[in-house]
Order: structure tokens, then C-alpha cells, then sequence
């Protein structure tokens, strides 16, 4: 019913009592007016029932929608008001909680003292709090409740009041179960050594007695094809050690589950030693491998110095089968938190097309997935110095490359001096 | 004659690295796990004890606890085979007082001949004890 309705209900009334005070003899007319207005009423109030009722039961059929909803989710759905305090608390958190504690939910009390202490080492109250005090969601990613292992996300909840005026109401918190992640996650580490231990055995085997038979036996063997033969499967076995140590350095590196023990060290050491492994090869091809004076002068670096090594290496080692003639020298240079380390050389260089290849897992710098150079190596060499050199706080890249000219690339350690700041 | 105790599981390495010794004139005893190993302790002495570390019923690092504890071998020199994937174990061995590891796979004879001598030389050196 309309205010103005309201009103000129109220003025007819009003009108009707005045008629009656001033003339008695109007009464029975005023009073039959009256009990009309009053009808009137009668009207209004029961339509609005009927509204009302409407209204509550769509009320009470969304509400139930709503948790009819919420109890359908696969997450663990929580609302709290600011207090905090627990306003719903869906099927899913319910039955999440009690498995994992091997109680009956009927038993258990859903308060937010009784959730929170479920959770060892870590407060949820506060960090309810926390996120309501800041205006930001929390994530916490592996939370231990019994046998159970979950993922915990929560956010504040705001009102718009009024046009950019908004007001905290409570919080949501979100629970995922993440145990069966996380067990398949440690079925890939167990997985990836026993896989490491099953493959290298057997290639142990074959690498050690081709050698032996070589060095105890040659005498023996004066057929020179057969001398051969037992070269090629000495190698192959080589090649297939290093592919195997290649993929599962990609596993962990990936995985983050790479050991690396930083210390400091002096690089000129690791780069002499990898220029005396290699020199003979160079020498071999016509190339020189050289270090420029700047490398000895650099100052200590701090990273892990095996796997240091393993990324000079490769850059070498990558220099020195591209090129055929010519100079490899390994240069550096530092700044205040930085050792620079560049490998320049004289070789192939590559097209800008083979370029945009580079550090990528598997692909070689090469224009089909025929026309590889199986030779080479599995490819994957530039990927892991680059996973290797990142997770030592460095970057690596190539500086440039020229084709029929050559090639540099470039790596960056955090200087040992630098590590305080 | 040089005297080696070789403590290896697996059957293939194991013929290998006792060929290997034999032919490079050493005398050589072999054992299949830990406890096999401690057990040719009792009756044969040598002058390196060469042992794996991933063996059943008794692994290499509790071997190698064991050889420690006892006053009889503890002075014997001892060399660890790991796989790499072992690497992790490396810092606990040599805490309990490995001379060498040695990773299987990275392995040439000639490498691994000249890595047993030149234990056995720093051993002879710091014992002042000749072995022939």
C-alpha cells in the first residue's frame, strides 16, 4: 500500500470524526464510513500477510539453496562473523575434520576455539584476525589434521554500506584435502631414486667390464672389429649415464628437490680444472681453450661448487662441439653484487630463429625434431645450467650469437661478498 | 698380497669388482650384505674393506657403524660404493669415518685401482705399518 494511499485513508477518517463532532445527526453516515475505512485495512493487512509469507517462504528456499549448495561443495566451507566465531560450517568441513581426527562429527562442537585447536602449530583464530586486520586473503599450504593433510585459504568478507564505504561482516575459509597430492608426490621421490638405483646398476656393469675386457683382454681380442665393437658399447654405456644422470637432474631440479650446498669459492679453480679436461679435445680440432687474466682476478662467488661446475662445463663443453676453429675464452667481470662469466667462442653461431630454442627443455637449436644431431647430447644441458644457475640467485643467457661467427653466453653468480646485504 | 673385502648385493657388480682385483693380483673375499660382511670379518683381516651402501638386512652405513665400533677393525681403511641417489647418506659416512666414496656409475677400473692405492698408501703412512 502507497504512503499517499495511507495518507488518504487517514484524511477520510479524520474527515469522517469531524463530520461526526460538528453534526450528530450525520453520525450514522460518519460511522458507516468509518467501519468502511476500517474494512479498508482489514484488506491491506491481510494482503501484506500474504506478502510476508511469500517473502519468508522464497527466504527460507534460497537460504536452503544456499545450503543445500554449500553442503554439495567438495571443499571445506566455513563463515565466520568479525568476532570471530563460526556462523556455517559445511558438510564437507565437518566430515573433512572428524575422518581425519577419527571422531563422529555428531560429537564434536563447531566452535572456533574447538577448530582452531584441532590444528597443531598453527593458530586459525589469529589468522582469521590477521586477515581481517589487513584486508588481505591468507593461503596455508599443507596443514596437518590427523591422517589428513589440507590446504587452507582464507578471506575477509565486506559490505558495501555505502558508495566506497565498506564494511568487514566476517571471514571465509576454504579447506581442500591435499593428502592424496601430497602422497603422490612422495610416491614420484621414491620413485625417482629407486628408478635412479634400478637404471645406473646395470649400466655400471656394462661401462666396467667393456672397460675391462679392453684393458685386461685386449690382448686377446686381435680381430680389430671386435676391438671396435667393445668401444662402441663401452660408449654407449657412457652416453646412456650420462643421459640417465641428465634426466633425473631435470626431475629434481624440477621437482625442487635438488640438494645444493652453497659455499664460497674461487671460480678460476673450477674453470681451470674443466680447461684441463678439455684442452686435449681442443687441441685435437685446432681450437684454443683459453682464460682471460680477468677470471683470476674475480673475487669469491657463493654457490654450490659441484653444480657450478656442472654448468661451466656445459657451456665449454657446448663451445667446444660448435666450434671448429678458432678461440673458446672464458672472460669475467663483477659488480657490486654480481660475478659476470661469459664463454665466447669462434664457432657455428646460430640463427636468430635456432636462438629463440635455446634453454628450453629438449630442443636443441635446430629447425625439426628429425633433423637432430643425436650426437650432441640429449639437449637438455643449457635447461638444467639454467634451473641450476636460478636457483643459485643468478641468471643466464646469451649474450649474442652470429652465424659463421660465433657465439657468447653469460652467467651471473652472487658475489660471496654480497651475500650479508 | 693385498687383501680386500668386498661387500656388494648385487651379483653382476659384485663379479665385476672381484675380477677386477683379481686380475690387478689381489686377494680378495667377497660378502653379499652387511651381515654377511661382518660375519668374514671374524676370520679374515684385510687392508681395505671396499662396501655398498643400499644392501639388505644390513646396509652399508650400519656396517660401517658396526666395523667402527669394533677395536679389532676399526683401523682397517674402508672405501663406500654409492649410486648417487644416495647421495644424501654421503655427509653421515663420512662423519663415522669413511676414507673414500665413490660413485658406481662414474666408475674405470684404472680410476678405481688407483683410488684403492692411494688409500691404501695414506693409510700405510699414517700407520707406519708396510703392506705388501
Amino acid at each position: 500500500m502507497q504512503a499517499d494511499e495511507q495518507k488518504a485513508a487517514i484524511e477520510r477518517a479524520s474527515q469522517t470524526l469531524a463530520k461526526i463532532g460538528h453534526n450528530p445527526l450525520g453520525a450514522d453516515i460518519a460511522i458507516s464510513d468509518l467501519l468502511g475505512v476500517i474494512k479498508n485495512y482489514e484488506q491491506i493487512i491481510s494482503e501484506r500477510d500474504k506478502t510476508i509469507a511469500l517473502r519468508s517462504a522464497q527466504l527460507v528456499a534460497s537460504t536452503s539453496n544456499a545450503y543445500s549448495f554449500l553442503d554439495s561443495l567438495n571443499m571445506g566451507f566455513v563463515m565466520c562473523d568479525v568476532n570471530p566465531e563460526v556462523v556455517v560450517a559445511n558438510d564437507s568441513i565437518r566430515n573433512m575434520l572428524s575422518s581425519g581426527l577419527n571422531q563422529n562429527p555428531a560429537e564434536m562442537t563447531w566452535n572456533l576455539s574447538t577448530l582452531s585447536s584441532i590444528f597443531t602449530g598453527f593458530d586459525l583464530k589469529n589468522l582469521i584476525q590477521t586477515s581481517l586486520q589487513s584486508n588481505q586473503s591468507i593461503q596455508k599450504d599443507a596443514v596437518n589434521c590427523g591422517s589428513k593433510i589440507l590446504q587452507i585459504f582464507i578471506a575477509p568478507l565486506t559490505n558495501q554500506v555505502e558508495k566506497g564505504n565498506f564494511q568487514h561482516i566476517g571471514a571465509v575459509i576454504l579447506f581442500e584435502d591435499i593428502t592424496e597430492k601430497k602422497m603422490l608426490e612422495r610416491s614420484k621421490d621414491e620413485f625417482l631414486s629407486i628408478a635412479s638405483h634400478e637404471l645406473r646398476t646395470p649400466l655400471t656393469a656394462i661401462r666396467g667390464n667393456s672397460s675391462m675386457i679392453k684393458k685386461y683382454y685386449g690382448a686377446k681380442i686381435a680381430d680389430t672389429d671386435v676391438a671396435e665393437m667393445i668401444d662402441d658399447i663401452h660408449d654407449s654405456s657412457v652416453r646412456l649415464i650420462e643421459i640417465v644422470n641428465d634426466f633425473l637432474d631435470v626431475s629434481a631440479l624440477e621437482q625442487g628437490k635438488m640438494q645444493i650446498n652453497p659455499e664460497d669459492f674461487i671460480l678460476s679453480e673450477v674453470v681451470a680444472d674443466i680447461v684441463r679436461d678439455l684442452d686435449n679435445m681442443c687441441k685435437a680440432k685446432g681450437v684454443v681453450l683459453q682464460s682471460d687474466p680477468t677470471l683470476s682476478s674475480l673475487p669469491q662467488v657463493h654457490a654450490d661448487k659441484q653444480r657450478i661446475k656442472q654448468v661451466v662445463y656445459n657451456l665449454i663443453g657446448n663451445a667446444t662441439k660448435f666450434t671448429d676453429q678458432g678461440t673458446i675464452t672464458i672472460r669475467a667481470k663483477s659488480d657490486q653484487k654480481f660475478a659476470y662469466i661469459s664463454v665466447i667462442d669462434t664457432g657455428r653461431g646460430m640463427s636468430p630463429e635456432n636462438q629463440k630454442l635455446l634453454f628450453r627443455k629438449f630442443q636443441q637449436a635446430g629447425s625439426s625434431i628429425l633433423t637432430r644431431d643425436t650426437t650432441k647430447g640429449t639437449g637438455l644441458g643449457l635447461y638444467i645450467s639454467k634451473l641450476i644457475v636460478e636457483l643459485s640467485g643468478g641468471s643466464i643467457g646469451l649474450e649474442y650469437s652470429a652465424e659463421g661467427k660465433g657465439s657468447s653466453f653469460v652467467f651471473s653468480l652472487p658475489l660471496a661478498s654480497a651475500k650479508l646485504s | 698380497m693385498t687383501k680386500i673385502l668386498l661387500v656388494e648385493d648385487d651379483p653382476v657388480i659384485n663379479k665385476m669388482y672381484s675380477r677386477l682385483f683379481k686380475l690387478e693380483g689381489y686377494e680378495v673375499v667377497v660378502a653379499v650384505d652387511g651381515l654377511d660382511g661382518l660375519e668374514k670379518l671374524k676370520t679374515f683381516t684385510p687392508d681395505i674393506i671396499m662396501l655398498d651402501i643400499m644392501m639388505p638386512k644390513m646396509n652399508g652405513v650400519e656396517m660401517l657403524g658396526k666395523i667402527k665400533e669394533n677395536p679389532a677393525t676399526q683401523n682397517i681403511p674402508t672405501i663406500v660404493l654409492t649410486n648417487m641417489s644416495d647421495m644424501r647418506v654421503s655427509n653421515e659416512v663420512f662423519a663415522k669415518g669413511v676414507n673414500l666414496s665413490i660413485i658406481k656409475s662414474e666408475m674405470e677400473p684404472d680410476m678405481v685401482i688407483s683410488w684403492v692405492k692411494s688409500v691404501l698408501a695414506k693409510a700405510e703412512k699414517d700407520s707406519g705399518k708396510s703392506i705388501q
